[in-house]
């Protein structure tokens, strides 16, 4: 073989779409910050926007609308951002790690552990006396789920993917039983409090939570980003990935504990919030192929534009009753991924 | 005498006290182009699983190149050694190109991208198997036998001195399961150690010099192939009559005259 011959790398699916979706990011961010139920004037947007970069002066803008476009919009849009990241981003990492295109955040008890976390916080009244406590409550709910899973599994030795996905189901099951009975244990007045915070939403959120989910997420996901060569070789198949070099297990092990640390600080300030872990990763591969050192990024990126997108959807929509964005995810996440299935089993 | 590379001394492996491969002692050397050969059940996927590290022996040990191979890291056995699974089945959209690429990952750094010499191996390892029109397509639309070249072309991507491959001619059609073997002869020509599991003692007899006949999880007999196969051994461990002539080796059963 001369190494100084010239071959070329067959063109590839994925730099122009990331590309595509990197750049739209902050215009879906702005969009979903000068969008909202109280129309706010362009021009205060504008100068509450100048003013924020010490480059003129809001004097002239109500209060009314600065404080929507500083206290109470980009908070929530920014942690949303970051759970819509997390949860697509740990999705596609967990899907190669069990070579199994149904995984999602769900699947490693990390939802449910971070549900009970939280519903017990609401119990012992934590949610009244402590700012951040449901949220750092469901934070160690989704981690003690995650480890309890890998204790679990590793009960007799080593486990296989299929056991390891089982114990996580079961012990997401037996969490989701844990919760239901904590709640009914709950006075009437704070089970509204339990329902909302379970089907998940970014209301009333501050930056402080951003401040807390963010180095968790942002170093989770550049472990994960690190991985995709590993995690490639391991949606080929274990032995595969044995054979080129890749150490199966632990690589498993430090994905799943850099996607529970992900999704579980996700969890923790916007709720289980379904599907997004589950179907965005899928559009993402569609469009980007299986490569994870695209798809990854891809699925951060696309997975904080949704839910920050699908939040103001719920936003635009809710009038006397308000829709909740855990639902519109799945309303609107739902058809479009089946869309997608259909086109893409056309054209193979 | 080359060296010895690949050596096993009192192997075994047991699952819930069943014993699927046995006492097993075995010193490959250098250079060498060995039949791993057996009824269905023998233990031969086994005995090749033990020979990469991706099982671990419950007795015994297995050295690869002199040291103990559960104190090597994956990497370290990747570069020496390349194993060839079975299975190829997978569910994700991965191009061939891409598959094949991934035999350089024990040569690369985490955040390396492919090198101009990298290229150059997938393309020669696309080019040995014949594969190098379906780079762009992706794995689920090829057939098992495509699939099954693929991950050839995978394994000597790998550039590693040692090739285990486990039965590579299962899913091959004739011609394919004829070149297959005429590659590894020329693999073997080249310097490489091959391995290789079979189930067709036609190709082995032909092709391959030498043998370890497996029944049972133990060695039954080894050496070279022309005079192991028309052994009463082998007729025992297969339960057929094996003939030699002109023509090359025949299999009848035993109650066939």
């Amino acid at each position: 073989m001369s190494p100084g011959a010239r071959f070329s790398v067959p063109p590839r699916r994925g730099t122009r779409p990331l590309a595509v979706a990197l750049a739209a990011l902050p215009l879906i961010l702005a969009l979903a910050v000068l969008l909202g139920v109280q129309p706010v004037p362009l021009g205060d947007s504008l100068r509450v926007a100048l003013a924020a970069l010490g480059l003129g002066d809001d004097a002239g803008v109500p209060d009314e609308n600065r404080l929507i476009l500083t206290l109470l919009r980009p908070p929530r849009v920014a942690v949303l951002a970051l759970a819509g990241a997390a949860l697509a981003g740990a999705g596609a990492a967990l899907q190669a790690t069990f070579q199994n295109p149904m995984a999602d955040p769900g699947i490693l008890g990390i939802s449910s552990g971070g549900t009970l976390g939280a519903v017990l916080a609401y119990f012992l009244g934590w949610g009244e006396a402590q700012f951040l406590a449901v949220p750092a409550s469901a934070f160690a709910g989704a981690v003690i789920a995650s480890l309890l899973v890998y204790f679990l599994a590793h009960a007799g030795g080593r486990p296989t993917t299929t056991s390891l996905l089982l114990t996580g189901i079961a012990v997401g099951a037996l969490l989701g039983a844990g919760s239901v009975l904590v709640q009914t244990w709950v006075p009437n007045y704070r089970l509204q409090e339990i329902l909302f915070w379970m089907v998940g939403g970014a209301r009333d959120r501050t930056w402080v939570h951003s401040l807390a989910a963010g180095p968790p997420i942002a170093v989770g996901l550049l472990g994960l980003l690190a991985l995709h060569r590993p995690m490639d070789a391991l949606a080929l198949g274990e032995e595969h990935a044995l054979s080129v070099g890749v150490a199966v297990h632990r690589t498993r092990m430090l994905l799943l504990a850099l996607s529970a640390l992900v999704a579980g600080a996700a969890v923790s300030v916007c709720g289980p919030i379904g599907f997004v872990g589950l179907i965005v990763p899928h559009v993402a591969r569609l469009v980007v192929g299986p490569r994870s050192r695209v798809l990854v990024p891809m699925s951060v990126i696309v997975g904080a534009e949704f839910l920050v997108l699908c939040d103001l959807v719920a936003r635009m929509l809710s009038g006397e009753r308000v829709v909740h964005l855990g639902v519109l995810t799945a309303f609107l996440g739902v058809p479009f991924f089946l869309a997608l299935l259909a086109r893409a089993k056309r054209l193979s | 005498m080359n060296e010895t590379v690949l050596e096993a001394r009192g192997l075994g492996f047991a699952v819930r006290g069943k014993e699927l491969v046995a006492g097993v002692d075995l010193a490959l050397r250098a250079g060498s182009y060995t039949a791993i050969l057996g009824p269905n059940g023998a233990g031969k996927s086994t005995l090749l699983r033990l020979f990469c590290g991706v099982l671990a022996a419950t007795q015994g040990a297995v050295r690869l190149e002199g040291e103990p191979i559960e104190r090597l890291s994956r990497v370290r056995i990747a570069r020496r050694l390349s194993y060839l699974p079975q299975d190829t089945a997978t569910r994700f959209d991965v191009t061939v190109w891409d598959a094949v690429a991934m035999g350089r990952h024990p040569h690369r750094r985490s955040w390396q991208t492919m090198s101009a010499r990298d290229v150059a191996v997938v393309h020669e390892a696309l080019a040995r198997v014949d594969i190098a029109d379906l780079a762009a397509r992706t794995l689920p639309t090829l057939s098992g036998g495509e699939r099954q070249r693929v991950f050839l072309a995978r394994a000597l991507a790998q550039e590693a001195a040692i090739l285990v491959l486990d039965e590579p001619t299962h899913a091959l059609d004739v011609r394919h399961q004829l070149e297959l073997m005429d590659l590894l002869a020329g693999l073997h020509r080249e310097g490489k150690t091959i391995v290789v599991a079979m189930h067709d003692l036609d190709l082995v007899w032909g092709a391959v010099p030498d043998c370890v006949l497996l029944a049972a999880g133990r060695v039954a007999a080894a050496g070279a192939v022309r005079e192991t196969l028309p052994s009463p051994t082998a007729a025992a461990v297969f339960g057929v009559r094996i003939t030699t002539g002109a023509g090359g080796l025949r299999c009848r059963r035993a109650a066939d005259q």
